[in-house]
């Protein structure tokens, strides 16, 4: 049995070599990688969530924390890739078009790399097209959106549209963000799910791959 | 390169008075002590005025400025006070400010029931289990007025149990010179010796002149006894303008200087370098009510002006904060409390007491201290200013970072994350969804919740069987020469 507290507090404390030699020292005790990601790497991120969620954690201290955990999973990558297996999810993100307001939607960008997501950043002022493009291109689990200003809000709905009329819609679960945005809304676009804070993403990109 | 002729601002800078205006205040002090006098009951005290130049007519006494001048001079600038152990620092000294808590406040907003009711003994130990556990409180008193011990020994009941769980500098009044006494006994327990709690003194002592112009019998004793013993003493009287004084704030800070004076020159002829702390209650009456507003610009005002006079006589001052006239913890409390926090700051006050006192002073929550501890926290932060340098300034970041990009991953950010952010314990920064998310509470209510887990909490007491002994042997020993026990 591996123990995974040493690599859990090397994710916590966002040291990046210590988390890179605690998953070289449980490969060659003959973990799993697939262990290895659950127990050890997204395991110390799950308490950084509970710790900024509780108020004792600071946002840079939580992408440090991100940061350190992909080290490790650089090296896990590569192993589960080899034995077919999938790893958690991918997502793809996007301020919509008409916005160029980045830094909600990069913190969510974070977030969810940092819980061992796949994110492809499609930036700002993402037209409509470039979504539907980039979810035929990386099929990914979660198509996310963000918008901070009430003019650029209604360009969510339109992707949608435009996804549905393509036909890519069904194979997605499409989430949205952003200050003016709200549950509402959401649904009356014909959103999956919607997060009011950047910090809820990560719950709710779960709760819609598991779903 | 270089940069040459700056100027720095260390922390915000602020004046209510030019130079010619404290000149012009104190001036008016000198002449009311000359010209007008103070009433004097007590008779050490005459004999001591008498002996030291000042002119007694019966109970009358004119006191020249030269005698003011003396006192004066002979009064320390520096008074460093820290707990029981050592730990713990209040340093009275111009331009340094620290916060703690009043005395003798009747009533206490229950922490469970929230009904207002007299204060118990229960109430000053909880009182000092919290303000333990607040970082920006550096002194701590009994704040309530215990109901259930007789009045005659409720000072060295105070002294006890507020120490019991809390190890910071004491803040206490005493009812009479041979309670004050047996006080400084108490401290001498855990001191070792009267030469030690004279070089380093856990005790700082409450008395009051009587406004206007007055000095009383027991107060006075107070006094003499602190000064004695060098044990550090504040003897502010309450001018209420129109009241107890006259209506313009400049009489009543002028008269209430004048009262605090007096006071000075009879501590130093006693004992010349003692340590007092300078520094008159000067506020408004409310003509409408009649209560002495412990809230509102007057107040603030008279504040203000204070720190400048303290600091042209050089000598330590005393400082209202964190207290309101409000009933409860609710809005007003919230303005007033820390309108009041930032001026004692601003104006440079050094013994800022009252924290958490509601009702202009007749009521007293733990709720309210917590708040005060909140606000204490904000106006520190504020306080420190705003440093610029290459560093803060941070152009070659800015150009590192550049257009559309973010600054959350820089090394910059963490390095100064916590100096130059502020963070509260008890005010809401969540937006809607997670506050409701985590059960919609009201600062009120993250007060209380924190409250009830600060006292109830098992925590060790800060004084040993030993030490508890020996103060009840003092306790014992005075409620014997009282008649109050065989």
């Amino acid at each position: 049995m591996v123990s995974y507290d040493a690599l859990n507090e090397g994710v916590i404390t966002g040291d990046g070599g210590v988390v890179q030699a605690e998953v070289n020292k449980a490969l060659s005790e003959g973990a799993g990688a697939r262990d290895i990601l659950v127990k050890g790497l997204i395991g110390g991120m799950s308490v950084v969530g509970e710790r900024f969620g509780a108020g004792d954690m600071f946002l840079p201290e939580v992408l440090m924390s991100a940061h350190a955990m992909h080290q490790g999973l650089d090296i896990v990558k590569p192993l589960l890739a080899e034995s077919g297996e999938k790893a958690l999810g991918s997502v793809v993100i996007g301020t919509v078009e008409g916005d160029i307001h980045d830094i909600g939607k990069r913190i969510v960008g974070f977030m969810l790399e940092g819980n061992g997501y796949e994110v492809t950043d499609l930036g700002t002022d993402v037209k409509a097209d470039a979504f539907a493009q980039a979810v035929e291109e990386h099929k990914p689990d979660i198509l996310g959106m963000s918008a901070m200003l009430t003019t650029t809000m209604p360009n969510m709905g339109k992707t949608i549209d435009l996804l549905k009329e393509k036909g890519l819609r069904k194979g997605i679960k499409v989430m949205v963000g952003g200050a003016p945005i709200n549950e509402e809304f959401a649904k009356s676009i014909g959103a999956d799910g919607y997060g009011p804070e950047a910090g809820s993403a990560v719950d709710l990109v779960k709760k819609l791959v598991a779903s | 390169m270089i940069r040459v002729n700056q100027k720095l601002n260390k922390t915000p800078y602020f004046e209510i008075l030019s130079e010619d205006q404290v000149y012009a205040i104190h001036s008016a002090s000198l002449e009311i002590l000359e010209r007008t006098g103070m009433n004097v009951h007590n008779e050490k005290a005459l004999k001591i005025f008498g002996e030291g130049g000042a002119y007694i007519e019966g109970a009358r006494v004119r006191i020249p400025p030269v005698m003011v001048e003396q006192a004066l001079k002979s009064a320390p600038s520096r008074i460093l006070v820290t707990g029981r152990y050592g730990k713990g620092k209040v340093l009275l000294e111009r331009n340094v400010a620290n916060y703690g808590l009043g005395t003798d406040v009747p009533n206490h907003i229950d922490p469970y029931t929230h009904k207002i009711r007299p204060t118990v003994l229960k109430d000053i130990e909880n009182t000092g289990k919290v303000v333990q556990k607040c970082d920006n409180v550096d002194f701590t008193s009994n704040s309530g007025l215990a109901s259930d011990v007789r009045p005659e020994m409720q000072d060295l009941y105070h002294y006890k149990v507020g120490s019991t769980y809390c190890d910071k500098p004491f803040f206490t009044s005493a009812a009479n010179g041979e309670n004050m006494k047996a006080l400084i006994d108490m401290a001498t327990v855990f001191a070792g010796s009267y030469e030690n709690l004279r070089k380093a003194p856990s005790l700082i002592v409450y008395g009051e002149p009587v406004s206007p112009l007055a000095l009383d019998q027991e107060a006075t004793e107070v006094l003499l006894v602190c000064a004695e013993h060098k044990i550090p003493v504040v003897f502010p009287p309450m001018v209420q303008t129109g009241a107890t004084g006259p209506i313009t704030l400049a009489g009543g800070i002028a008269q209430g200087n004048a009262e605090t004076l007096a006071s000075l020159v009879l501590h130093q002829l006693k004992s010349p370098g003692a340590p007092f702390i300078w520094g008159p209650f000067v506020s408004q009456m409310d003509m409408k009510t009649t209560i002495c507003t412990y809230g509102g610009p007057v107040f603030i005002k008279a504040q203000a002006a204070l720190g400048q006079i303290s600091r042209f006589y050089n000598i330590p001052t005393f400082g209202f904060a964190g207290c309101t006239d409000s009933i409860a913890v609710d809005a007003q409390c919230g303005i007033e409390m820390l309108w009041s926090i930032l001026i004692n700051a601003l104006a440079g006050l050094n013994l800022c007491h009252d924290i958490g006192y509601l009702n202009s002073g007749l009521l007293f929550s733990l709720e309210s201290l917590l708040l005060a501890d909140e606000s204490i926290s904000a106006v520190n932060h504020f306080m420190g200013g705003i440093e610029i340098n290459d560093e803060t300034l941070a152009t070659d970041l800015i150009n590192k970072v550049g257009p559309e990009n973010n600054f959350l991953t820089e090394e910059h950010t963490l390095r100064f994350l916590k100096k130059e952010g502020w963070y509260p314990q008890f005010l809401n920064r969540k937006n809607y969804e997670a506050w409701k998310a985590a059960g919609s509470k009201t600062v009120n209510q993250r007060l209380e919740e924190k409250v009830h887990q600060v006292i109830e909490e098992d925590v060790p007491p800060q004084i040993s069987t030993d030490e508890m002994k020996e103060l009840d042997k003092i306790i014992a020993q005075r409620e014997k020469k009282l008649g109050l026990r065989d």
